[in-house]
């Protein structure tokens, strides 16, 4: 089949929660033309596409994505293993994007690890699975045996000389595997603690080989760009970054739920139109919009376009895309109890600042809460913010993990001062 | 030179380093807890935080660890900006968050990386209230204590028990806050090197079991420069005493040697210095009334030269565990002709055989060379077992290829967690040549197990691939895994290396073909490579200095051989037990027929049992001494505390109280290779002075106060430039001679060596490296081992079928005399056995944990009858499938004792059990 017409959704065109299309009929719906037409080109030519595109990553940090496969040397060696890694290990509180994408259309994300694989010439893959992804893990099973079957997966690919196998790896869970060099070294079957870079996985990653791991949804955009090609794809998006996004929205709205719309879409659509605003009731106190390790934003940052750079003009980032929305009814500082205890709890244990600050952070939230605060936790709390701040700690997990904490004591002072000076909390 | 600022200071520091690196060699104060000068950079702990600036125009700066960031010109960097400051105390708050702060009734307080970090940060107040997280603590063996809530997770233990020691029953379990450092389950460590997490561990998690046996404070010690008597690589040691207990031994840094890390052996073997059979009296047997007398030290001496009146019958013995010194003196007091060894004729010869290797071909090698090799081929030595410090610096050099890897991409060597990522499984090449599987077995790329003839066809084969031109190299068709292809692998790894080290050892029973073949083998690599090296072990701590003063025809054998020739009526015996080399009821009778025995010792062996004139010594660590390692480098060690009682070094039993210097002197004047002994000695002017006890040493004046209220005078040593007191220069970057321990104010731990170093891995300053005897080969000359035809083994004497060639297994807690006095260590040595292969056993019609009997069968062919009773004879069978057929291993000591000289064989033969049960009815 022939695929003339662009898609307006090109992420989740193919999408069925019900029953995923099969290998066939994904193919007749126009599924792994876009690998077709990258295996036609040169991998230069293809990454050349990716770099014009502007396509950013979509599990958090919004690198380009054509930058970081540019990185993979050169092949010298055609007997040295490369390797590509979907980073499916989805467990930023309030993010469940991923699931979304692999459960409705897996075939999707092999067509684009097939063409990344092809782009870097990597020759094995593995999608790191959350564990608890078990209808995902089913499906991408019997897409990847489909596949294999259909000679889209293993050796001359396709008639082709490319060569390349894809394993699901389904993961033990910590939060922290979703830091590509904590999740390679999980991959080798060791401790999940993350690598120092450099040297970078593109260089040296999984097994010592280069290494390139892209978020799922990442690859859920590239079927389309080499299909449609780069300026088709920028014109997708509603402000400065190219192409859709699936963003989401979970608290107390009247429709939490999850949607493809132009990247840069604003907040306030997102949460009003798309999620129907506030249940009865509820009033928006203030929200994070990018996942549980992202600062909260305030009402009045509503209209700012959902994109990396317009996000971080206003305070927060732009992270996974999945707003956490905290109503006035509940106690913001419970809510950020409830974060900063999750990811002390999920610190690998290797720096300092990670394992033992956010742990004092999370015990001094909960003497405020319990209404055994004193007014000093507050500089506690501070100090504890420097400590684990960027660049002082090995990785971004606590660092992010501090955002909701250091934009709660800035938003929520007062409510901070009412816990401690009433010794109790007044939500309760 | 890169050129750096920092705090507004520039230095030239030393290029390809890290920046934590460049400070301590700088000696400004940075705190740090996951860096260690052997294991590197990781990153972990953040603790070693300073500002870096961009550019000039910088002035906020950004927090970097020092640890991770390479040096490179005109960098600028603070530490003491406030915002780096205030970063490492936060730091240091939460990792004690966790802490119990039990210093009080801590051992490692005193002396505590931890405290000593805090304090340089300047952490002072305690914010947290909360619980603090506990952990159990396991059962870690007898040389370890566990204490896991002091644990601030600085991964080092792991670090070095895994990486760099190889050991795999030690690992961090759990995550977050709740980390986890011991095994799975609690039980005794496996690996030969546990000890040195005593001093790995920057707080008091693993601390030393011994030390708790006789607990005191650091500074309460008095400790001096030794060196180890377990062993032949001679690992520099700091022994440490109070009140007449040798209380501890730690490791003392020897950039060539030890390095950073010593063997459980070395560590924890030192209780025999304390041991309740140690000799305190010179006692005299006598006959006539049955009974032995105490003497007072002058009467021993009387009774000691009238022994000694008549030379005519007299036979003297040295030792391979004692100094240079006391077998000098003991040569020169009664003639070199009636001076012998105790090493059999086979080890002298081997002895001698290596020294003139060093002599003549190739000057030795050390470990630090070793440890920077690319290709190792070890021939026929259980090092771990036997110089266990060679098997810590082999397990360094497999690492070398990964690390060259990283370099290409641009990873430091350093910076270890990524160049292990980087180097994965790569190892640089370790064949072994063996005769059953060592402990290097697991990072080995070829093992060749197999029996002695084949071991010396290989040797052979690679000889003659080495020497050949290589141009022949691709016309020969050689059949895959052949003794040949083999060979050619081996050596095309040797060829190939930069610095390709062979690595063997002497040890008793071993083949001497084999042995000769390896020296040969190595002779030929090193003339087409100056940068190949030889590592060989001797058995014991002296046994090449031993050698050195000693004809090769003076030797055990020939001792044996006089004495059962009757021909000795005065026999001295210089801290050596005879019954170690010889069948107790052949020994016995031996020493029945010899008039007068004189036993010199500090500890009551069964030889010492014999005397008829005991002389109680000294042990290492009460005297001064000279010792020559198996690179033939000549060491001298300090005494550490006065001997109590009549105990004295044994030159001062043998010379009536000459000058120790006098005797050094003397010495020097024995050989050419021994002129420069006296510079290890050399008093400095009379006001210079190192104190061996610490200016914080408390109760000084009380300790004795229960006996004599009034003040004991330190005792004078005139003997070296050191004080048996807190007086004397405080050893520091300055000190002309070796420092007796390592402290430095605000670096109370065993971390302060870096206060003593101009450079991260350079010596310790002061500190005389040893005189290396042959530091010059001649390189043309050559030497016996090379002229020896390319022998082949002996085939055994008669009745093949049933004799199988015995060979030794040696075990690090079994074999050495010294050490095996000692409680805790012998709980580790193994229960004897006798060790085939499962083929072997069942052409035998034997089966495991059989008792069996055995009988020695010796070149000439003549079966030579077991002399120990049946009973005690008897040990039980144990299979081994990685011991070669043809073979049989039995324990070192047991192979040892049975004196037989030259190559050997076994029959075995089962115990009929129903016999066995109606004679003990």
């Amino acid at each position: 089949m022939n695929v003339t017409q662009a898609p307006s959704l090109p992420l989740t065109q193919h999408l069925n929660l019900q029953q995923p299309l099969d290998l066939s009929a994904y193919r007749e719906q126009g599924g792994y033309l876009g690998f077709s037409a990258a295996l036609e080109q040169s991998s230069d030519a293809v990454l050349q596409i990716i770099k014009d595109s502007n396509l950013r990553g979509r599990g958090g940090a919004g690198f380009p994505t054509g930058m970081k496969w540019s990185f993979v040397p050169t092949v010298t060696d055609s007997s040295e293993p490369r390797y590509l890694v979907a980073n499916a290990d989805e467990m930023e509180p309030g993010a469940f994007k991923d699931r979304w994408l692999m459960e409705g259309a897996p075939h999707q994300l092999i067509e684009g690890m097939l063409i990344a694989a092809h782009t870097i010439a990597a020759n094995v893959g593995y999608i790191f699975l959350r564990n608890e992804y078990t209808i995902a893990a089913k499906r991408l099973q019997q897409a990847i045996d489909e596949c294999r079957s259909a000679g889209l997966l293993g050796n001359n690919i396709q008639g082709s000389a490319m060569n390349f196998d894809l394993h699901i790896h389904t993961s033990a869970g910590r939060y922290i595997c979703g830091e590509e060099t904590a999740l390679i070294n999980a991959l080798e079957g060791k401790r999940a603690i993350p690598r120092a870079k450099p040297p970078f996985p593109q260089v040296a990653g999984l097994w010592g080989k280069p290494t390139i791991v892209n978020n799922v949804e990442t690859f859920y955009n590239l079927p389309n760009i080499v299909l449609f090609g780069a300026q088709w794809y920028q014109s997708l998006g509603a402000h400065e970054d190219a192409g859709t996004k699936i963003y989401g929205v979970s608290g107390r709205v009247k429709h939490p739920g999850l949607w493809e719309l132009p990247m840069g879409t604003s907040l306030r659509e997102i949460i009003e139109q798309r999620a129907g605003g506030m249940s009865d009731g509820y009033q928006l106190r203030a929200y994070q919009p990018g996942g549980g390790s992202t600062d909260f934003l305030l009402p009045e940052h509503l209209d700012t376009p959902m994109d990396y750079n317009s996000i971080s003009a206003v305070g927060s980032r732009m992270g996974t895309g999945t707003v956490i929305v905290l109503d006035d009814k509940n106690c913001p500082i419970d809510m950020i109890l409830n974060l900063v205890s999750f990811f002390a709890q999920e610190s690998c244990g290797w720096c300092t600042p990670c394992r033992e600050g956010l742990p004092s952070a999370s015990y001094l939230l909960s003497e405020i809460e319990n209404g055994r605060g004193k007014m000093s936790d507050l500089d506690y709390l501070e100090d504890i913010l420097q400590l684990v701040s960027f660049g002082n700690t090995f990785c971004a997990l606590a660092p992010g993990a501090a955002e909701p904490l250091q934009s709660g004591l800035k938003f929520f002072q007062r409510e901070f001062e009412q816990h401690i000076q009433q010794q109790c909390c007044p939500y309760k | 030179m890169p050129e750096i600022n920092i705090d507004g200071k520039t230095y030239q520091v030393a290029a390809g380093k890290n920046l934590l690196q460049a400070c301590q060699e700088l000696k400004l104060q940075l705190p740090y807890f996951c860096w260690h000068p052997a294991l590197d950079s990781v990153g972990s702990c953040r603790q070693c935080a300073v500002l870096m600036f961009q550019n000039d125009e910088d002035t906020r700066g950004r927090i970097t660890m020092a640890c991770m960031t390479a040096v490179a010109d005109g960098q600028r960097f603070s530490i003491e900006a406030s915002k780096a400051q205030k970063f490492r105390q936060l730091c240091i708050e939460a990792t004690m968050t966790g802490h119990p702060h039990d210093c009080p009734v801590c051992e490692e307080a005193g002396e505590c990386h931890l405290q000593d970090m805090t304090l340089i940060s300047g952490h002072i107040e305690r914010r947290f209230q909360g619980p603090k997280r506990t952990h159990k603590n396991q059962y870690l063996g007898p040389f370890i204590n566990h204490e896991m809530n002091r644990c601030i997770a600085c991964y080092r233990c792991v670090r070095y028990y895994r990486d760099y020691s190889g050991g795999t029953d030690l690992n961090v379990f759990a995550s977050r806050n709740n980390v986890y450092f011991g095994r799975a389950e609690a039980g005794i460590l496996d690996s030969e090197f546990s000890g040195n997490l005593v001093e790995v561990c920057p707080t008091g998690v693993f601390t030393d079991k011994t030390y708790s046996q006789h607990y005191s404070r650091k500074w309460d010690l008095q400790s001096s420069p030794a060196v180890c008597v377990h062993c032949s690589v001679g690992c520099n040691i700091f022994p440490a005493e109070r009140d007449g207990i040798l209380r501890r031994v730690t490791n003392r840094y020897h950039p060539d040697l030890n390095g950073h890390f010593l063997c459980d052996r070395g560590r924890f073997g030192y209780d025999f210095v304390n041991h309740a059979k140690r000799t305190e009296h010179a006692w005299q047997r006598n006959n006539s009334s049955q009974t032995t007398e105490q003497l007072t030290s002058q009467q021993a001496l009387d009774s000691f030269s009238s022994y000694l009146g008549n030379t005519e019958q007299l036979l003297a013995i040295g030792s391979s565990r004692s100094s240079l010194e006391n077998n000098f003196c003991l040569q020169s007091l009664v003639g070199a002709e009636n001076f012998y060894s105790d090493n059999s004729a086979q080890l002298e010869t081997q002895l001698h055989n290596l020294l003139c290797y060093y002599r003549d071909i190739q000057p030795s090698s050390d470990l630090k060379k070793l440890e920077a090799s690319d290709a190792v081929l070890l021939i026929g030595a259980d090092v771990t077992q036997s110089a266990p410090r060679i098997a810590l610096s082999i397990r360094q050099m497999i690492k070398n290829a990964g690390i060259a890897k990283a370099a290409t991409i641009g990873v430091a060597y350093w910076s270890a967690a990524e160049v292990q990522n980087i180097r994965q499984d790569l190892k640089s090449p370790l064949h072994i040549i063996s005769n059953h599987s060592t402990r290097l077995d697991d990072v080995a790329c070829s093992i060749d197990n197999s029996h002695p003839a084949q071991q010396l066809a290989l040797i052979n084969k690679i000889c003659s691939y080495l020497s050949e031109d290589k141009s022949s190299d691709a016309e020969v068709s050689i059949q895959e895994n052949s003794i040949a292809a083999r060979a050619k692998a081996i050596s095309q790894d040797l060829l190939r290396a930069e610095k390709p080290f062979i690595v063997t050892d002497i040890h008793a029973g071993q083949s001497v073909e084999l042995f000769v073949a390896s020296l040969k083998l190595s002779a030929i690599l090193y003339r087409q490579n100056k940068h190949a090296g030889l590592i060989c072990a001797v058995p014991w701590a002296n046994s090449l200095g031993l050698a050195l003063l000693n004809s090769r025809q003076q030797n055990l054998d020939s001792v044996l051989q006089r004495l059962e020739q009757r021909t000795v009526k005065t026999l001295v015996i210089l801290e050596t037990d005879l019954y170690r080399y010889c069948p107790t009821e052949k020994m016995d009778l031996l020493l029945a027929d010899v008039a007068n025995i004189i036993v010199l010792d500090h500890l009551i062996t069964p030889s010492a049992e014999q005397a008829d004139l005991l002389l109680p010594s000294a042990s290492f660590a009460e005297q001064h001494g000279s010792w020559v390692n198996f690179e033939a480098r000549l060491q001298n060690s300090v005494k550490c505390f006065t001997p109590a009682k009549q105990r004295r070094p044994a030159h001062r039993w043998l010379t009536a109280n000459t000058p120790f210097h006098s005797i050094v002197k003397d010495l020097s004047g024995v050989a050419d290779c021994l002129s420069d002994l006296p510079s290890l000695y050399s008093i400095q002017s009379a006001d210079f002075h190192s104190a061996r006890k610490t200016v914080r040493e408390s109760g000084r004046t009380a300790l004795h106060s229960y006996i004599d209220i009034k003040d004991i005078q330190p005792e004078i040593d005139l003997d070296s430039n050191y004080q048996h007191s807190q007086e004397g220069v405080a050893s520091n970057l300055d000190a002309s001679q070796s420092p007796a321990y390592i402290w430095s104010p605000g670096w109370n731990s065993s971390e302060s060596l870096n206060q003593f170093q101009h450079s991260v891995s350079g010596a310790i300053q002061g500190a005389h490296p040893g005189l290396l005897l042959f530091a010059k080969g001649q390189a043309d000359s050559t030497c016996v081992a090379e002229n020896q035809p390319a022998d082949s083994i002996k085939d055994p004497p008669a009745d093949s079928k049933s004799l199988l060639r015995a060979l030794p297994y040696q075990h690090i807690f079994a074999d050495e005399e010294l050490s095996s006095y000692v409680a805790n260590i012998k709980q580790l040595s193994p229960t004897d056995s006798i060790k085939i292969n499962a083929l072997q056993a069942q052409r035998l019609g034997l089966v495991a944990n059989q008792l069996l009997d055995y009988c020695f069968a010796a070149a000439n062919g003549s079966l030579i009858e077991n002399n120990q009773t049946q009973r005690t004879a008897a040990l039980p069978l144990s299979i081994d499938d990685s011991i070669a057929t043809g073979v049989v291993l039995l324990p070192a000591l047991l192979l040892q004792r049975a004196a037989v000289s030259g190559d050997c064989w076994l029959k075995l033969a089962a115990i009929d059990s129903a016999a066995e049960e109606s004679a003990d009815a």
